[in-house]
């Protein structure tokens, strides 16, 4: 049995807080209002997350921390179960101990904020659903990668690993690619992973374009256990019609 | 809720400290510490800038999971619930572990922890285990314990085997194997019968568990509901409440 089911403990903790579960709204921390929680115009990134953990999490980071220097913050809201219609997701991350930054150490940070949400769309094709801001509202907006797929939340929390914890998302991911041979190979077949693995280190790109197919079953294989773990999603077809340029 | 498990609850809302007795009993671990591990514990507290201030010899439970977590470690109590049993055969499993070529010192980290990486490599290296998924806990526990017994003569006795109290008190047929431990009552507890609690607990840190018969007995309900993760109660208790109810 692995510690967790997904990327880490955190992420398992915070996906059981933010299921709807027949609830139009979630939030985590519980009962985070949408203008408290907001990076006002002109705040500073640790004057905003001393506020967040000072008045949502009783002065102690921890409570938002899925890492020892990766914290969260998300509101959702729910239609039919399992639709999502609204997601403000502002994830901080420290270079260094949360706690430390939390203390007023000057310790570099970087803040993301993921956006979907309907009832602002700007001008043609300026807020894509969903889309990442790196710093206040004046940022750029960044599609969400994922190109169609509904799985937003995952995708987002995946994308965060990937670049912050990126040992935790290998372990995760060698893990449920193993469960996955385990469960399909036939005739002793090689398993492709330790040379992918080695070819992205070692930027071998022509290696990898022999392993194309291996590396399409990976991506899918990953997708599927992503869908897994988290059910609820927004209506992909809406992502294709805000989507541009065209990709295919 | 029994005297003791009502001081268990007490205590866990009350925040990270936790009796040397609760230390025990719930992670298996001798508090203070054994020698081998007490100056490494020491110096990575010391490093903490924010650290609970606990009442005379009580420790904060938090710091104990976090070391853990971030050194790779779990108690060997815990490492036995993983595999399906005590932690008497499990040492026993230790003692041979030679002959399925795997080093004892390297996963005994110290003489109450292991290092987590144990179970996922004790797995490749049992042949009948090699290669297979496992549909459920006990699909893979059965399956385990026949194996050892195969390739190291390791015979797990039924008594040493780790059931869920939950389980075994519904009567359920097959007895669900335990993979945790409920925090209130300290009893085992399986993947089905278990719920999880928020104390406040850090988010990084393994959940707390307590069995949803627990949950919904009596006046328990009430008392839990504040304290159920996500604020919302799980799916699936009438089965519980029908089964005190004829009880």
């Amino acid at each position: 049995m692995p510690e967790s089911n997904s990327f880490s403990v955190g992420v398992d903790r915070l996906l059981q807080a933010i299921h709807p579960h027949g609830r139009p709204e979630t939030s985590f921390p519980l009962a985070m209002g949408d203008e408290d929680s907001r990076r006002r115009s002109g705040e500073r990134l640790n004057p905003w997350f001393v506020r967040m953990v000072d008045q949502f999490c009783a002065g102690e980071p921890r409570l938002a921390a899925l890492e020892d220097n990766l914290a969260i913050f998300g509101r959702f809201q729910w239609e039919g179960g399992n639709r999502l219609l609204y997601a403000n997701v502002q994830a901080i991350y420290t270079i260094g101990d949360l706690d430390v930054y939390y203390l007023g150490a000057p310790t570099e940070a970087i803040y993301l904020r993921l956006d979907f949400d309907y009832r602002t769309l700007g001008g043609l094709f300026s807020h894509p659903l969903a889309h990442v801001h790196v710093e206040g509202d004046l940022s750029p907006r960044f599609a969400l990668e994922g190109g169609d797929n509904g799985n937003i939340i995952m995708d987002f929390l995946e994308f965060l690993y990937r670049t912050y914890a990126h040992d935790k998302w290998l372990a995760w991911v060698k893990r449920e690619w193993s469960r996955h041979i385990a469960s399909t190979r036939a005739g002793g077949t090689a398993d492709p992973l330790p040379i992918i693995l080695q070819a992205f280190e070692s930027s071998r790109f022509r290696d990898l374009r022999s392993y194309a197919t291996d590396l399409e079953r990976i991506k899918r294989v990953l997708r599927r256990r992503k869908d897994e773990l988290f059910k609820p999603r927004v209506d992909s077809s809406d992502r294709v019609l805000l989507e541009y340029p065209l990709a295919r | 809720m029994t005297e003791q498990e009502r001081q268990h609850f007490d205590m866990l809302r009350e925040g990270p400290c936790a009796s040397p007795e609760y230390i025990k009993e719930f992670y298996g671990l001798t508090w203070p510490q054994p020698d081998d591990a007490r100056e490494d514990f020491k110096a990575w507290a010391g490093r903490l800038k924010r650290r609970p201030d606990c009442p005379d010899d009580w420790v904060s439970r938090y710091e104990i999971e976090s070391f853990m977590q971030q050194k790779g470690l779990i108690p060997k109590k815990w490492v036995g619930a993983r595999l399906g049993m005590k932690v008497a055969p499990l040492e026993k499993l230790l003692d041979v572990l030679g002959e399925i070529q795997m080093r004892r010192p390297r996963y005994e980290v110290y003489s109450e922890l292991m290092a987590t990486s144990f179970v996922e490599d004790l797995v490749p290296n049992l042949p009948g285990l090699r290669f297979r998924t496992f549909s459920d806990h006990n699909s893979f526990c059965e399956r385990l314990h026949a194996d050892l017994k195969d390739a190291l003569g390791l015979e797990v006795p039924q008594d040493e085997k780790l059931f869920c109290a939950t389980s075994t008190r519904m009567e359920d047929y097959p007895r669900l194997y335990a993979s945790d431990f409920d925090c209130l009552t300290l009893e085992p507890l399986s993947v089905r019968h278990q719920m999880w609690l928020d104390f406040r607990k850090p988010l990084n840190l393994w959940p707390d568990r307590c069995s949803k018969l627990l949950y919904v007995d009596a006046e328990n309900r009430e008392t839990l509901r504040p304290f159920c993760a996500g604020a919302y109660e799980p799916d699936g208790l009438e089965q519980y409440t029908r089964f005190l109810a004829v009880k």
